[in-house]
């Protein structure tokens, strides 16, 4: 397989649109990086630069050393996988996959051998001679990745493969998509704007906005450990509670005052406040609604209790969404469905302050991490 | 002339019988007197008239020819109606115009993977029409849905890249209900690949019916866009519009004139950034942070952006 690496990549349209601003990364073998952010952040725009499908404005980009920049896609050694896949709907599940090889003029046994093994892999051996329109819709994406795998590639490029596909389908190909990984032993870089796919796929995640990299990082150190607020809002769900909060530094005490409430910050972030100035400042104060337990649980840790009137209860089977008001701000608590909580109810909350998260208000950077 | 050549003719006059459905009658020139390589020479120049006459009546009268010049309007209507009932294509119909368009010039693999990813031939033809451009006429049974018109161009992008990895760009017309409206529907995707392409570089599917501010400037001659451009600016080449400035408007003007975003965006001091929007005043005379002038300059940039392309 290959490593990758991009260099101060940008992508400057014509019209002086910028659509990606320094991208810089580096890929090892066999990784699977996951491309993750909102419509036009420019996700895609940096997976069509790497598979050829776009001019790269500036920058390097290598594959195993190699510049690519000026190759054309087909030179460069990748397959891809994309949202729209049109099987060909007059031949069977092996000359569907044996099709592009057919057209490359790759010798009949070459070809033979490589559809057997990829449907092997895929698990569509039995499939072999049925037609697309005899498959399921996740027997037809199947086919689709074994179009790809069948090319051997240095690089799989994947731009959103499960969006057509219903919810159910979806998680039964995003576990197919991981044994994939690792049967193949594949490096692959795979666009979405799911943030459940990139948690669940990848071993590393670039978090894209307005085309510029906000956060690469390990799905648990994104969650843990956002870089700034918009990272912190776009990983997890539901989403993390923000709200502002005031600073207070005396002596070696720091407290947040949020509202009418008054909270004391652990010594664990504290520092970061003091050394940071932000004595009298407002910050933006998160929590994630895990984080947020029912004052009376036995499990729940030492935080700032806060009362509230439960608006909205929603049920999810294993655990329950509890939707209130704090100080203004509507808060998402996620606890267990055990909860004797309904609509409508006074609650007693605690936030485990050693969870929170804080960010400077101007710049949205972190500031506790 | 001998009889090898004379069965020859026959052929070739049978087989213009057969394309043409006319009958040909031809008088074999006396080869009497003449030398065998004479005769030969003769027989042979005979033979290629009839060549070159019947691979030109091909070319014009093709399947693929005739769709052209359906697409193009290239045809009176007493011979569209003709040819449609050769053809068995019915008059009426609900057809759309997809036009894709490819970076380099197309090779055989295109034509190869969309007729085998589609290939019913006789609701879907492929015609092409440039070394980089082949229209898909594209008959549907029912009305489709913007969706699914929207849908089959990403499909036909997204499998020409995927398959013949080859970069495309993919316009649409709307749906026409009889055969001559064809012409109408190829200008309309034509129009709508042009004007995107222009204005919209960053998009690979253009439909007919989104082509926004671009529809109205596309199509102004240069002496127009000088004038208007001469009007705001009191130049008609403004040298002012470097990339990063251009960058610094546009980012402004898609954070919806706020400082706070665009600051972050940019990765910018705010002072810094009202510095340089009262630069951008200072050179334009416009101050993007009213409305109005925002709205004004960005008309500015598009007028700019296409003059390059004229």
């Amino acid at each position: 397989m290959a490593t990758l690496s991009l260099k101060g990549i940008q992508k400057v349209y014509p019209n002086g649109y910028h659509a990606v601003t320094d991208f810089n990364l580096e890929i090892a073998d066999k990784e699977f990086i996951i491309f993750v952010g909102p419509s036009g952040c420019g996700k895609s725009t940096t997976l069509r630069m790497i598979a050829g499908l776009e001019d790269i404005s500036d920058g390097e980009f290598r594959i195993d050393g190699k510049l690519m920049n000026n190759i054309e896609p087909k030179d460069r050694d990748i397959a891809m996988v994309f949202q729209n896949y049109a099987l060909y709907p007059h031949m069977t599940v092996y000359d569907n996959m044996a099709f592009s090889l057919k057209l490359r003029k790759v010798p009949k046994d070459e070809i033979d051998k490589k559809v057997r093994e990829a449907a092997k892999i895929l698990d569509l051996d039995k499939l072999l001679d049925r037609k697309p329109n005899a498959l399921s819709g996740g027997q037809r994406q199947r086919v689709a990745m074994g179009r790809a795998i069948v090319r051997n590639p240095k690089v799989f490029l994947m731009d959103e493969p499960l969006s057509n596909l219903d919810a159910k389908l979806r998680v039964q190909m995003r576990i197919e998509i991981s044994k994939l990984h690792q049967n193949l032993g594949a490096t692959i870089i795979y666009v979405t704007h799911d943030q459940t796919e990139a948690m669940t796929l990848g071993t590393r995640i670039v978090v894209m906005k307005d085309g510029i990299m906000q956060q690469v990082d390990t799905p648990q150190n994104l969650y843990d450990k956002p870089c700034n607020l918009f990272v912190a809002g776009f990983i997890g769900s539901p989403q993390m509670n923000f709200m502002d909060a005031q600073v207070k530094v005396s002596g070696n005490d720091v407290t947040l005052k949020v509202g009418h409430s008054e909270m004391k910050v652990p010594d664990s972030k504290k520092q970061a406040l003091i050394d940071g100035n932000y004595n009298g400042k407002t910050v933006i104060l998160g929590i994630r609604p895990e984080d947020i337990y029912e004052a009376d649980d036995a499990g729940a840790p030492v935080g700032l209790n806060i009362n509230s009137k439960i608006k909205f209860y929603e049920l999810l089977g294993a655990e329950v969404y509890l939707y209130f008001d704090m100080e203004g701000t509507q808060m998402t608590a996620r606890v267990s469905s055990s909860t004797k909580l309904k609509s409508g109810m006074d609650a007693k909350f605690t936030l485990d302050m050693e969870k929170i998260h804080l960010f400077d208000k101007e710049t949205e950077v972190t500031i506790t991490n | 002339m001998g009889n090898a050549e004379q069965k020859n003719v026959k052929r070739k006059l049978d087989e213009l019988k057969r394309i043409t459905g006319l009958s040909f009658h031809m008088d074999l020139p006396d080869t009497e007197g003449l030398s065998d390589s004479e005769a030969e020479e003769a027989a042979s120049y005979v033979l290629h008239q009839l060549d070159a006459l019947i691979s030109s009546y091909k070319e014009t009268n093709s399947k693929e020819a005739i769709y052209k010049r359906w697409i193009t309007g290239d045809i009176e209507t007493h011979e569209l109606i003709h040819t449609a009932k050769r053809f068995h294509v019915p008059l009426s119909a609900r057809r759309a115009v997809f036009l894709v368009e490819t970076k380099e010039t197309m090779d055989s693999s295109v034509m190869t993977i969309l007729k085998h990813a589609f290939p019913d031939t006789v609701h879907i033809w492929f015609v092409p029409m440039s070394s980089c451009q082949m229209a898909i006429v594209y008959t549907f049974t029912e009305e489709p849905t913007e969706d699914e018109l929207h849908s089959t161009a990403y499909l036909v992008m997204d499998l020409l890249n995927t398959e013949a990895l080859v970069r495309v760009k993919v316009s649409y017309s709307a749906v026409t209900e009889h055969l001559n409206q064809l012409p109408g529907a190829y200008q309309e995707a034509g129009l709508a690949l042009n004007v995107g392409k222009i204005f919209y570089p960053g998009q690979y599917v253009y439909p007919y019916n989104k082509l926004g501010i671009g529809r109205l400037i596309y199509g102004l001659s240069r002496e127009r866009c000088s004038a208007y451009l001469k009007e705001v600016l009191g130049t008609d080449s403004p040298d002012f519009f470097q990339p990063e400035t251009v960058h610094v408007i546009n980012c402004f003007l898609d954070n919806n004139l706020n400082i706070a975003e665009t600051t972050r965006r940019l990765h910018m001091h705010r002072n810094t950034l009202i510095y340089r929007l009262e630069q951008i005043q200072k050179e334009t005379g416009l101050d993007i942070r009213q409305f109005h002038d925002a709205m004004t300059l960005k008309t500015v940039l598009f007028v700019i952006n296409y003059m390059k392309n004229l």
